[in-house]
């Protein structure tokens, strides 16, 4: 979910100019309002159901949180260019790959198979998400103030033992409700490019998303990886904290 | 610490560039010895640690040193201690091409035969389109070209690559192959929007590409005098026209072979060949770039200065 943890506090803080603070705060306070506006809404709309049959479900979830939701996760692959202009200190290949599993999720899997809405999944993936962004947005914007509390770098590098796993379950939950809506025939034909077309393209869609969920066996190895980073970190910022 | 004695032999100590740890240590080597003779003497302490396998370094984080160098050039012999980094198991360019170029001619035929058991058992009686024929005739000539090339033309500067990169490139090649050769072969295969004229120009363009490629082959192989470790820029040559890119890039050979993969997704107006092409074409301009700023660096003004790397006037 969220590796993009290489940059913590650099030692020798390159700052980037006024300007470029400037639009930086501005973008991740948005984003940290944002975010917390999404998990507000999820949280409201789940704790209204009735039954945990209402849960299996969650009807309404998406159509609650799905604008916010979008523009959000959309609006991340700006990132993409904070790394590659050098604004952030990030590897802009990393922060693509992360983004586009997520916005994939968002309009190749919830957006576009409307069915896999209704799904748990959604709940368990978009709270994970929430949680993760809302602090690492906040921790993005105090740091360019430079009063980024520790306890907050904890939180970052912390959560996501419980997190990480919870948004990778809610994501295969959901592509798994869109693979098992689209499988008969004729919903299939209506989801995939089919041929004869002038291209000489086609795309099956439910045997792409079963080629998407195989890319998930990724995600020992970058839990693993997230581990490392965290022993790395915590342990760096606790042997500043002596001084 | 090190020791001279009258043979200006030391003993040297073997040690591992990342973590701690001794590989070897040699008791007496000579300090007007080379890489390569520490290679084969490392070799011969620890067999499986061939010596292509074997990568040094004077300081534990510095850059790799050549095989030519003599130990006391890196003051190797006064401090007593090298750093040696295992390149992983290694295997031989010449292995790696044919692996990598026999996959893509194989697996593109055997969609070319239409099994039943990829497109069904009505497949093998529909027609062929004069398209998907020419494409299978275009794809076995590229990559029988290549192999031809890799017998015959090309010269290797290094001896061998790491494992690694044989199952990476295979996927890409093999996988690549099949995602173009499985529709180009279909039976609702569509013949191009502009029909025989597109299927023409496209073989028009794909086979002087595969020729110009080909030119800049036999130049470069042609530009170092055997026996020597010269090195030249390569220019035009009077007696083929194909040659004359040079005068705009560093890397003509790239730029042919992408006119052959845009020539051939012209001639089968196929998705999956465009892709192809243009993930080639990002690859090789970012090594004709890498050639490019190399050239400049070695040859500094004598390099001509109106060449782009890949793409004229461009990139």
């Amino acid at each position: 979910m969220d590796s993009r943890k290489s940059s913590s506090t650099p030692k020798q803080s390159s700052s980037p100019s006024g300007l470029a603070t400037t639009y930086l705060l501005i973008y991740n306070g948005v984003l940290t309002i944002g975010w917390a506006l999404i998990l507000f809404e999820t949280f409201k709309r789940v704790l209204s159901y009735k039954s945990v049959q209402d849960l299996g479900e969650c009807y309404g979830l998406w159509n609650s949180i799905e604008i916010p939701l979008k523009i959000c996760q959309t609006a991340a692959f700006l990132e993409v260019f904070h790394a590659m202009f050098g604004l952030v200190r990030s590897n802009p290949m990393i922060v693509l790959i992360q983004i586009i599993s997520r916005v994939f999720l968002v309009w190749g899997v919830a957006n576009y198979i409307p069915h896999a809405q209704h799904t748990t999944g959604i709940f368990l993936a978009v709270t994970a998400w929430s949680i993760t962004e809302i602090i690492r947005y906040a921790y993005y914007a105090l740091n360019l103030l430079q009063i980024s509390p520790q306890w907050l770098t904890w939180c970052r590098y912390t959560f996501f033992i419980v997190l990480y796993p919870m948004g990778v379950t809610g994501e295969l939950l959901t592509i798994v409700k869109a693979m098992r809506t689209i499988y008969p025939e004729l919903v299939r034909n209506r989801y995939s490019i089919l041929l004869p077309n002038k291209m000489n393209f086609g795309l099956d869609y439910f045997y792409f998303l079963v080629v998407v969920v195989l890319a998930y066996l990724y995600f020992p190895t970058m839990y693993k990886h997230m581990f490392t980073q965290r022993a790395k970190t915590l342990k760096t910022s606790s042997a500043k904290k002596v001084q | 610490m090190a020791s001279k004695s009258a043979s200006n032999g030391f003993r040297l100590e073997v040690l591992k560039a990342r973590g701690n740890g001794v590989v070897t240590t040699i008791e007496n080597i000579s300090a007007n010895a080379t890489i390569a003779e520490l290679k084969k003497q490392v070799a011969q302490l620890k067999p499986k640690l061939y010596p292509d396998r074997q990568s040094y370094r004077a300081e534990a984080t510095g850059k790799s040193v050549k095989d030519s160098q003599k130990l006391s050039e890196l003051n190797v012999d006064k401090t007593g201690k090298i750093y040696f980094k295992d390149l992983g198991p290694q295997i031989g360019w010449s292995t790696v091409f044919m692996a990598e170029y026999a996959g893509p001619l194989v697996i593109y035929l055997l969609f070319y035969i239409r099994p039943s058991i990829i497109y069904g058992s009505a497949a093998s009686s529909k027609p062929i389109h004069l398209a998907a024929h020419l494409g299978a005739a275009c794809w076995t000539f590229h990559y029988a070209k290549r192999i031809l090339e890799t017998i015959f033309v090309h010269r290797f500067s290094h001896a061998t690559m790491p494992i690694f990169n044989l199952f990476k490139n295979c996927s890409y090649y093999w996988g690549f192959t099949a995602f173009v050769s499985y529709f180009v072969n279909h039976p609702k295969y569509t013949p191009p929007s502009f029909g025989y004229a597109q299927i023409y120009l496209g073989l028009a363009i794909f086979l002087l590409s595969e020729l110009g490629n080909l030119s800049i082959h036999l130049l470069l192989r042609d530009l170092r005098p055997p026996g020597t470790t010269e090195r030249r820029i390569p220019y035009p040559n009077k007696t083929n026209p194909f040659t004359q890119l040079f005068n705009f890039v560093s890397c003509p050979n790239y730029t042919y072979e992408i006119g052959s993969w845009l020539g051939f997704s012209l001639m089968t107006q196929t998705l999956t060949a465009f892709l192809f092409a243009i993930a080639g074409a990002g690859q090789m301009t970012l090594w004709a770039l890498g050639k490019h700023r190399a050239y400049k660096k070695e040859f500094a003004d004598k390099y001509p200065k109106q060449r782009k790397s890949i793409i004229p006037f461009l990139i």
